[in-house]
């Protein structure tokens, strides 16, 4: 069998949006050497929650969910990770096995570096520690965001700031707005949001009702961002 | 993919790689992917999934070590099973091994 297509980083399509992206040449072939591509296929797993972490996951291409199973066996999204975005590293630096399953939303290149190589990397470049602490302050703005809001607002408000997430980090701009290119259904969608699909449904009724969203075969366009951000009652 | 591993070189596996444990079901290698580790297996079972057929692996064997090292595709869909404990061995570790004269390459060319 033949060697998969395993491409330089610095040909990597989300270089410039990664942890990487300041390393010198010498240092993106040496990761390059170490590194390990794969093609997840979507609903396969990076990892799954509660088994041991063995290194940092850099997605190259394609969408990742990153979910909790809740005791009565329910799917909690917790966070959506996209190209330039990493995983496991929370579990590599506390040491602890993962909290959360990570499953390819749609055809997704994943490169995986080993525990070993990122803690070094880690101590020799301080371009990729700053570049991890920068997104760990990230997702830790954006879980107090949710927790937040979860406790404060109504799903009609939710949906709507889940909308502008989705249409600020995976849209493409039409003449009509901005249409949402993450294929995630409305289950997966009612899961991120903690409500039901049902309840959700009605929430994307009535914005469409008020011409904030339209829908352009299963995709979602925001028609009218200036609403959706009073809808969505932001804060900051 | 997977053969019984060698006693000596166990041994000295053991002193560098961690012993890990799965506490839930995982496909820890998919079909056409190239391993984020290699394994040997110390205590539980392994599944090697082809299309059709699949086969349960029991300790001690090696998995998935020759095509972690070479960076080749598994022709089997790897599925480990909760309370399975293995020696996680990684590439990084492994290159420092070969590098500092500890590690004989011929180990990591399982047939």
């Amino acid at each position: 069998m033949s060697k998969t297509n395993s491409k330089k980083c610095q040909d990597c399509p989300s270089r410039m949006d990664g942890i990487f992206c300041e390393l010198e040449e010498a240092s993106l072939n040496d990761l390059g050497s170490n590194k390990i591509t794969n093609l997840y296929k979507k609903g396969q797993t990076l990892f799954v929650e509660g088994n041991p972490p063995y290194g940092l996951y850099c997605i190259s291409t394609g969408n990742v969910k990153v979910s909790k199973i809740g005791p009565s066996g329910k799917e909690n999204i917790v966070r959506l990770a996209g190209a330039g975005d990493v995983l496991g590293h929370r579990s590599i630096f506390t040491d602890q096995y993962y909290s959360a399953t990570a499953t390819a939303l749609e055809d997704t290149r994943v490169c995986f570096i080993d525990k070993k190589y990122i803690l070094e990397k880690v101590e020799k470049e301080p371009t990729v520690s700053k570049n991890i602490m920068y997104r760990l302050g990230r997702d830790l703005g954006i879980s107090e965001n949710k927790i937040a809001s979860l406790a404060q607002k109504s799903v009609f408000e939710r949906t709507s700031e889940l909308l502008l997430l989705l249409g600020a980090s995976h849209s493409e701009e039409t003449p009509e707005g901005k249409m949402i290119t993450l294929k995630l259904t409305r289950e997966e969608m009612a899961s991120y949001l903690g409500t039901s699909s049902e309840t959700l449904i009605r929430c994307i009724s009535e914005l469409k009702s008020e011409n904030v969203l339209g829908q352009a075969g299963k995709s979602l366009i925001i028609l009218d961002e200036e609403k959706l951000v009073e809808f969505a009652n932001l804060s900051y | 993919m997977n053969e019984q591993v060698d006693i000596h070189f166990y041994d000295l596996m053991k002193d560098y790689f961690p012993i890990v444990t799965f506490k839930n079901e995982e496909i820890i290698t998919y079909r056409n992917h190239i391993p984020r580790i290699g394994m040997i297996l110390i205590k539980g079972e392994i599944e090697l999934i082809k299309t059709k057929t699949s086969t349960i692996v029991s300790p001690p064997q090696i998995i998935g070590l020759k095509e972690l090292w070479g960076k080749t595709p598994v022709k089997y869909k790897v599925k480990v099973f909760p309370g399975t404990e293995v020696l996680s061995l990684d590439l990084s570790t492994l290159r420092s091994l070969v590098k500092n004269k500890l590690l004989d390459l011929e180990y990591l060319k399982v047939t």
